[in-house]
């Protein structure tokens, strides 16, 4: 199995689709979530998500609406779809392959994950 | 709202999307991006200027966020999409219009029974008979025996095939009752519209008649409608 090197950096699709999997969210959550899991390892140029994410809307992964918020914000949700979900299985198979592969090659813990 | 300097970055921004009818969405996106990442770094303590500068830089470059959305937004699918939604609009409004116009017309043609005045009327039926000339539905709606001894036989008639143009009706047949009167004198008369609506009249007819014969027997086609005169709804 390829890895997809597209998207800004290949992971980007599969974090993405992971945090959507869990809750509906909007695009400064979706920064700060991949922030504080990631012990701040993952910090984006934050604009360039966006692109990500509409070309994920394009794509069918993701729908999004509109809300309100109480304090008058307007807040864009992406929902992952039926595809998006389909899409994140196997997004996870080619990182279960890559990482294998990589541990494998650098001779660490390859067994652990085999 | 975002400092001048945050305006300027999204204009920046949107400076690279050419598709106009996203940009406001694009626009408002981005700004209450900003505008949570400044009030984060005011939680944190840093000042307003800081927090605004900080929260701009944080964005990274406006000119590759721009290419890459213009990339989502291409104009060409855009202007197709937009189109295309314009051009169902207008045949949508096109067609409501003229199917619309003349359903209306046809409602405010369909007064002739007011026509009568009440006062004339020894009875009023409703009649609900339908009979079928190949694609022409002819629908009897109501006979009226007024004091003069007319009779009209309303009727309405349309063709099955919306927009054929059918042939217009110009016999409903033979009338007669119950009796052994055959009526052969009298008039008809019409409007057009989708449904057509027609008062035949027939003179002289005879108020002790209990039953109503229309028979058409023309062109090798054949109907026959029985409607009765004194066992229906009555008006005085």
């Amino acid at each position: 199995m390829k890895i997809d090197k597209g998207l800004l950096g290949g992971g980007t699709l599969l974090l993405v689709l992971s945090l959507l999997e869990e809750a509906d969210r909007y695009g400064y959550e979706i920064i700060k979530e991949l922030e504080t899991r990631s012990d701040k390892t993952f910090q984006y140029k934050e604009g360039t998500l966006y692109p990500v994410l509409h070309k994920l809307e394009n794509n069918g992964y993701v729908t999004s609406y509109m809300v309100k918020a109480e304090s008058g914000k307007k807040r864009k949700y992406y929902q992952i779809t039926a595809k998006g979900k389909k899409q994140l299985i196997e997004e996870k198979e080619k990182w279960q392959t890559f990482s294998v592969a990589v541990n494998k090659v650098i001779g660490g813990g390859a067994h652990a994950f085999a | 709202m975002p400092s001048p300097k945050g305006e300027e970055f999204l204009d920046d921004v949107l400076s690279f999307i050419k598709f106009p009818f996203d940009r406001a969405t694009i626009r408002l996106e981005l700004e209450s991006h900003l505008q949570d990442k400044f009030e984060d770094y005011i939680e944190q303590g840093y000042d307003e200027e800081t927090a605004g500068q900080l929260s701009i830089s944080n964005m990274g470059d406006a000119k590759v966020i721009g290419t890459e959305l213009n990339r989502e937004h291409n104009p060409y699918f855009g202007w197709l999409w937009v189109l295309t939604r314009y051009a169902v609009i207008l045949l949508i409004v096109v067609n409501v219009f003229f199917v619309g116009v003349s359903v209306v017309m046809s409602l405010f043609r369909s007064n002739l029974i007011n026509e009568i005045p009440k006062s004339n009327i020894v009875y009023n039926i409703k009649v609900d008979k339908k009979v079928r000339l190949d694609d022409t539905v002819i629908q009897f709606t109501n006979v009226i025996l007024e004091k003069d001894g007319q009779l009209d036989i309303f009727y309405d008639y349309y063709n099955t095939k919306l927009w054929g143009t059918g042939w217009s009706l110009g016999n409903i047949g033979t009338i007669s009752d119950d009796l052994g009167n055959v009526y052969h004198s009298g008039s008809g008369s019409g409007q057009g519209g989708m449904i057509s609506h027609n008062r035949r009249t027939v003179d002289h007819f005879s108020s002790e008649a209990n039953t109503l014969i229309i028979s058409y027997d023309d062109f090798n086609r054949k109907y026959r409608v029985e409607i009765q005169l004194k066992a229906g709804d009555r008006n005085e």
